[in-house]
């Protein structure tokens, strides 16, 4: 048969209906007619013949059914039917209907939500032009196997200058914080400084205006362009097409627009706001680009690597002191991708682990709901098979009914998702890598939802399905209403009861552990009161702040002016955050300096001002903290932490002895060269102070050194400051107040609490992780717990013959209560002790991804068990409180 | 006559109703009919089952039907046999002829 021909007589079929059904009527008509004729010829009366001809064809619409079902458009109208019919069903039992919807659009809208984060973060093709051919060529230290290194601004000019690989090469810079100044407030902004090829290199052109041309990004070019993101353009210059030749002024110098970004490109690698030209010293030492690269045609990316890595050998020959042991990694897109998101791959897969249990349990739930409806159907389903629908047709029928379920379902999982994904969206904000992750409901993500619906749908009702089509028609209907069911089906309902909690445990175990590492690492003790305290980055241009007096009294008199504004109690000057990370000085006891060697001991620098042990609270242990007879012109001093004073003064006083520092230069986090030249000196110890913590989770404590700002004036440092009002300090007046302290062209940075820092620093990763593991716990355990509560209710109201017969024999109320409640005690058992042993690897699963997690889930444990216990009890107890409340002369009465 | 009637034997039908329209166009009773005569009333098609097996083989292309005038001056939906049906009976009939055979000489074998 060709199947061409069958499909178009079936479409055919399907949309003429009327004339087929005609067509069939007289056919069979022809046939009676002619039958009857023929009887009439044998000798029989007209009527007769009539009718015996209807007898031996037998019903007619029988037969047309018959016909009918020959074609496979039969198939097409019976499930269209059944879906009629299921529909007509759902909306005579509202309350069911609500209930089962709303618990599967639940379970779908949360994994849609999750799916599309998985979509953003791994499969969202880069929004660049033949993504193929671009390739990330990072810096690789060969000594600690680090391969995805920045470049510095000459290794790259001579990357570029000597290959033959690629069709060109552009860099991008670490995205700064910048004011940009509209009216009224200034706000923060991320600016990417890029080199003028780097859109071209992308293949991306901009929506509006035009990219940046050859040569803006020279020395001299200082072409003060800027090109802006869609998202700041829609936002803060309301999509205002003019702005593009007009000025803004950033960090109070003036830019003119240039372009304007379109929408689809966010790149997740250098999330901005806006870009602007890249220019800047050539330097060696300082490693900060991120290089991308077009491949020449029919140049495949290990060719790339293998001439790029040559190069880098050349320079490292060529420049010992500053490339030794650093050689080039050449990656596409996807691979460099690949590497970079192995992490975000497990936490992607525990995520999508947890709300794929929620949605277990919320199948579980409706397939209870739809086993127990299947019991109150017996007598409908058994009127239907004694008419002869055979167990097939029931079977699906009743999956049309629950195909209609998961696709209202699926449509208000949806909803859920557009909804969650923009939460979720601005729970991510919390870092611009993470901010810049595209999340939304696209096709990908429809198709996800549909195909988990039709997946939920199999799972929820089959087995109610197969259990309910199973009825004995005759028994059926003679037992009428009063069995509410078979035992096999309460069995079943209490397993998936069992499932449900045992799933919830899991969940609960795997929010618990997560959410007490992230508490844990809030309440640490960091070496300070991070509570209160706030910062804000400056950087002085250095034409205007050449002197060291000169940068000196700017930081003083921002301080003071900071210092006097409302709310705030203490403010300090440093050169780099606690927690952030901190540069390495080498350093020698004693008087002489020490060898230019790799295994001399180090101490984290902190350069600071008379106020800082004071605001962030860091106890000072001996000696004395610095005062303002710590000058340029007096004894250089130093203080150092308890750490330091452990292992290399143990036993003496260090108070009164010498430090000596190295020689050289090294880098501070600002991405600034400081020359320690004026460090090279012996210094003496004045004071001991508390450790502090250098990064999150670290165990332990380093040596840590702090010299005096006055001794050691800095060009760029953070403003820190211990906040005493209510809500969030005012960017504006302290904007003012620093601005008001020196010239405008001061840059100044983001104003951010500890805690946004904190999140900021990777903080924020399992913070998040686990508010959204507590979500799903929460939702798992509700759902776990309504549908305990429609097991027991079950139970109760087919119990309500017996529980009668046994009050009026005298059992008393708490009798009646044990009764029913022991019906989950076993479950509950099972399902509490199964979900605990399935949690027994969670601990380790989760510290694989992040790393500072409590070790001992043993208390944690207990604690799930208990919640999970006591809220099973309190599901079943409210259900079966009406147990005790049968009068059991209605009871008997109501048979 | 109902007790004598025996079943097809399965999917001999559609094979009795090409070779009955191998002779000539014709309406649906008119091939019950001829089925029944030239078996001697030993198969009885039923139109439940007849009608099907139509549009069984008219989705397959094997026959094509039309309204013709019937000898009475009625309207009647005649079926003829296409050339796909032509080759479709020969290759039913040779499967068949060499179906026979073998049911014939395992019942027979002793």
């Amino acid at each position: 048969m060709s199947p061409l021909r069958n499909l178009w007589a079936g479409l055919w079929a399907l949309f003429q209906k009327k004339q087929i059904e005609r067509e069939m009527d007289e056919e069979l008509k022809g046939y009676l007619d002619a039958a009857a004729e023929d009887k009439m010829r044998e000798g029989m009366s007209r009527e007769a013949a009539l009718r015996a001809a209807r007898v031996e064809m037998g019903s007619v619409d029988a037969v047309k059914e018959e016909i009918r079902s020959a074609g496979w458009e039969s198939a097409l109208e019976t499930l269209w039917q059944d879906i009629r019919y299921g529909l007509r069903q759902l909306l005579r039992n509202p309350g069911f209907t609500a209930v089962a919807v709303l618990t599967l659009a639940l379970g779908i809208g949360i994994n849609s939500t999750i799916f599309s984060l998985a979509r953003g973060m791994l499969l969202a093709p880069p929004p660049v032009h033949d993504p193929e051919h671009i390739a990330v060529v990072s810096g690789g230290d060969l000594a600690d196997g680090w391969l995805l290194g920045p470049v510095s601004t000459s290794d790259f000019a001579d990357w570029r200058a000597q290959n033959h690989v690629f069709e060109a090469m552009a860099a991008s810079a670490p995205g700064a914080d910048m004011d940009l100044a509209l009216q009224g407030a200034p706000e923060m902004v991320t600016g990417v400084p890029v080199t003028a090829n780097y859109f071209d290199v992308l293949g991306v052109g901009p929506a509006l205006g035009r990219s940046f041309v050859h040569g803006e990004d020279d020395e001299e070019g200082r072409g003060h362009v800027v090109i802006l993101s869609d998202a700041l353009w829609q936002e803060r210059f309301a999509a205002d097409p003019r702005v593009v030749g007009s000025a803004i002024r950033i960090n109070g110098v003036s830019f003119t627009v240039v372009g304007v970004m379109p929408a689809r490109f966010k790149f997740w690698l250098t999330p901005a706001q806006l870009w602007f030209p890249l220019t800047g010293p050539a330097s060696r030492k300082s490693r900060s680009l991120f290089v991308l690269a077009r491949l020449r045609p029919g140049t495949s990316v290990e060719q790339a690597s293998a001439e790029m890595e040559t190069i880098a050998a050349r320079l490292a020959r060529q420049n010992p002191d500053t490339n030794k042991g650093w050689t080039s990694s050449t990656l596409t897109l996807s691979q460099y991708r690949a590497r970079q998101s192995v992490d975000a791959g497990r936490v992607l897969a525990i995520l999508m682990a947890a709300v794929g249990l929620v949605l277990l349990i919320a199948c579980a739930n409706v397939a209870g709901l739809l086993l127990a409806r299947g019991a109150a159907r017996r007598q409908e389903l058994a009127i239907r098979s004694a008419l002869g629908a055979g167990r097939g047709r029931l079977i699906r029928q009743l999956i049309s009914e629950s195909l209609v379920l998961g696709i209202l379902g699926g449509a208000f999982g949806l909803l859920l998702a557009r909804w969650g994904t923009r939460l979720l969206h601005s729970l991510m904000n919390f870092n611009q890598v993470m901010g810049a992750i595209p999340l939304e409901v696209d096709a990908n993500v429809l198709a996800f939802t549909l195909a988990i619906s039709i997946l939920a749908v199999m799972v929820c009702g089959l087995i109610p399905a197969l259990q309910s089509s199973r009825t004995d028609p005759e028994a059926a209907l003679k037992a009428g209403l009063r069995t509410g069911g078979s035992s096999a089906r309460s069995r079943l309902r209490r397993i998936m009861v069992g499932a449900e909690i045992a799933f919830a445990v899991v969940l609960l175990s795997g929010a618990g552990i997560l959410i007490r590492g992230v508490v844990a690492e809030f309440t640490a003790d960091l070496g300070f009161t991070s509570q209160g305290i706030w910062s804000i980055g400056i950087s002085l241009p250095a034409r205007q702040y050449q002197t060291p007096a000169k940068q000196l009294s700017f930081f003083r008199l921002v301080a003071e002016r900071i210092g006097v504004l409302p709310g705030i109690r203490s403010v300090a000057i440093v050169n780099g955050m606690p927690v952030a990370g901190a540069n390495a000085v080498p350093f020698s006891i004693g008087s002489e300096p020490p060898l230019k060697d790799d295994k001399v001991p180090q101490a984290s620098y902190y350069d600071i001002s008379l106020d800082y042990f004071r605001t962030l609270e860091i106890p000072l242990v001996r000696g004395r903290a610095f005062t303002d007879s710590d000058s340029a012109n007096s004894t250089p001093v130093l203080i150092i932490n308890q750490e330091l004073a452990r292992r290399y003064f143990a036993g003496q006083d260090p108070v009164g002895q010498y430090i000596t520092f190295g020689e050289g230069t090294f880098v501070t986090l600002g991405g600034v060269l400081t020359p320690t030249s004026g460090l090279a000196r012996r210094r003496q110890i004045v004071g001991v102070v508390g450790n502090v913590k250098e990064w999150l989770g670290q165990q332990g404590f380093e040596p840590q050194v702090y010299v005096p700002l006055r001794q050691i004036p800095l060009s760029e440092a953070i403003v820190v400051f211990r906040w005493g009002g209510g809500g969030a300090p005012s960017v504006a007046a302290i904007g003012r107040a620093i601005w008001s302290a020196g010239s405008e062209e001061v840059v100044v940075g983001g104003l951010e609490s500890m805690g946004e820092t904190i999140d900021k620093l990777g903080g924020g990763g399992p913070k998040l992780m686990g508010k959204l593991m507590g979500t799903f716990a929460a939702l798992a355990l509700l759902l776990a717990a309504v549908g305990v509560y429609g097991v027991i209710s079950y139970v109760v109201a087919q119990r309500t013959h017996e529980i009668g017969v046994r009050v009026a024999l005298g059992a008393r109320r708490t009798d009646v209560l044990v009764l029913v409640l022991r019906e989950m005690a076993l479950v509950g058992g099972c399902g509490l002790a199964s979900g605990l042993a399935a949690s027994a690897p969670l601990p380790r699963l989760l510290r694989s991804v992040f790393s500072d997690l409590p070790t001992n889930p043993t208390t944690l444990l207990a604690g799930v068990a208990v919640i999970i216990a006591a809220i099973v009890l309190l599901a079943s107890y409210l259900p079966a409180r009406r147990a005790t409340k049968v009068d059991p002369m209605v009871a008997l009465r109501y048979e | 006559m109902a007790d004598k009637a025996i079943d097809f034997v399965q999917g001999t039908l559609d094979m009795l109703i090409l070779k009955t329209l191998a002779l000539e166009p014709m309406h649906g009773y008119g091939i019950a009919l001829r089925i029944e005569q030239i078996s001697k009333g030993t198969f009885r098609v039923n139109p439940g089952s007849l009608f099907p097996a139509f549009r069984r083989l008219e989705r397959g292309g094997w026959i094509k039907p039309e309204w013709s005038p019937t000898e009475n001056n009625r309207r009647a939906k005649y079926y003829s046999l296409t050339e796909r049906g032509r080759k479709q009976l020969k290759a039913e009939t040779d499967a068949w002829g060499k179906q026979i055979a073998a049911i014939t000489r395992i019942m027979e074998a002793s």
